[in-house]
């Protein structure tokens, strides 16, 4: 076997790693979803399972791009926040808990969508320091109730290991995209968990009506 | 010769799959919003409401140079800084704008365009 079939297998083989990596498990029901249609989503702030006080407002910030981006009017998120504090619902845990007929009434959204923060932030053990940012979300339809969507992912960033795999590249790609000031790793990883759990083949949310139908992605 | 080219065609392909996961044309033009957000709660004395309507003010413009449309909330959350300095016009101005270009958002810029105009009529 000559070098260059033997770098023809090896690619092939991570072409077909990559492939298969994206689209092994069997394909999300999106039945609720395309019967439901929903053109807007509203932005429950998130649901906090960690100790991490500013984990819910640092995710807020990084949630509405990329929902925006599957093609979805996204309301705008502090505003939705600061109505929910005038109107007697100080943190995100009550703001959870609103009733759905009272969200459709007084802000008209279609779908909801509730996100649980379950890990954030750094994570300490005997040999390294791993920041790690993992959530779960549930898209639902603000009529009815129906669940039309959900997904979760984790995002590793460990500063020890090189190379870091699929996962690795993906944080870093997301990471060399973002300028500024800010040096908390948390809100890279967000949307590096954001951008997985979002646009993961097969599981991901389909589409809104601001999607430009040429481009099929 | 064969082999070269089903290697580059290999090598397209994982460069497509790649690509077809992390990046894209943005449909909306996004500028500071999110950064602001993330200050409002974070670094708030980074981002007083003067500080706020300045930088979203800028976006707008960038994104009308650039013939990008302007990311959904931004001229909602412009109105909603206006509102909080006081300017109850360019308030009310900044939220139709985000209705006239969202529709989605019509009835809940409809409640704030009244709650405004009951604070002002105490």
């Amino acid at each position: 076997m000559n070098y260059l079939t033997r770098i023809a297998i090896l690619s092939t083989l991570i072409s077909t790693a990559l492939v298969t990596g994206c689209a092994s498990t069997p394909p999300y029901n999106y039945e609720a979803l395309l019967a439901a249609s929903p053109r807007s989503i509203v932005v429950i702030p998130p649901k906090n399972n960690t100790v991490e006080v500013d984990a819910p407002y640092i995710y807020l910030s990084t949630i509405s791009r990329p929902l925006a981006e599957k093609g979805y009017y996204v309301f705008p998120v502090a505003v939705i926040d600061n109505f929910m504090k005038e109107n007697g619902l100080p943190t995100p845990e009550e703001m959870n808990n609103v009733p759905l007929d009272k969200i459709y009434e007084n802000i008209g959204a279609d779908a909801v969508l509730y996100v649980n923060i379950n890990q954030w932030g750094q994570k300490y053990n005997v040999v390294s320091s791993k920041a790690m940012v993992s959530v779960s979300m549930k898209l639902v339809d603000a009529r009815t109730g129906n669940l039309l969507w959900d997904g979760a992912a984790s995002v590793v960033k460990d500063p020890g290991a090189s190379g870091g795999g699929l996962v690795g590249m993906l944080v870093s790609a997301v990471a060399n995209q973002i300028v500024g000031s800010i040096s908390d790793a948390t809100p890279q990883l967000a949307r590096a968990a954001n951008e997985t759990v979002l646009n993961a083949p097969n599981q991901g949310l389909l589409k809104g009506p601001y999607a430009p139908v040429s481009n099929p992605k | 010769m064969l082999l070269r080219r089903s290697l580059m065609a290999v090598g397209l392909l994982s460069l497509m799959t790649i690509a077809g996961c992390a990046g894209k044309k943005e449909i909306f033009y996004w500028g500071e919003y999110e950064g602001l957000v993330y200050d409002m709660y974070i670094n708030p004395g980074s981002a007083d409401t003067t500080t706020q309507i300045s930088k979203l003010t800028t976006d707008i413009q960038k994104a009308e140079a650039k013939n990008m449309p302007i990311a959904p909330g931004v001229h909602a959350h412009l109105g909603y800084m206006y509102a909080l300095e006081g300017d109850i016009g360019q308030a009310k101005a900044a939220f139709l704008t985000e209705k006239t270009l969202f529709p989605e958002s019509a009835s809940f810029i409809d409640g704030m365009m009244s709650r405004i105009d009951g604070v002002k009529k105490q």
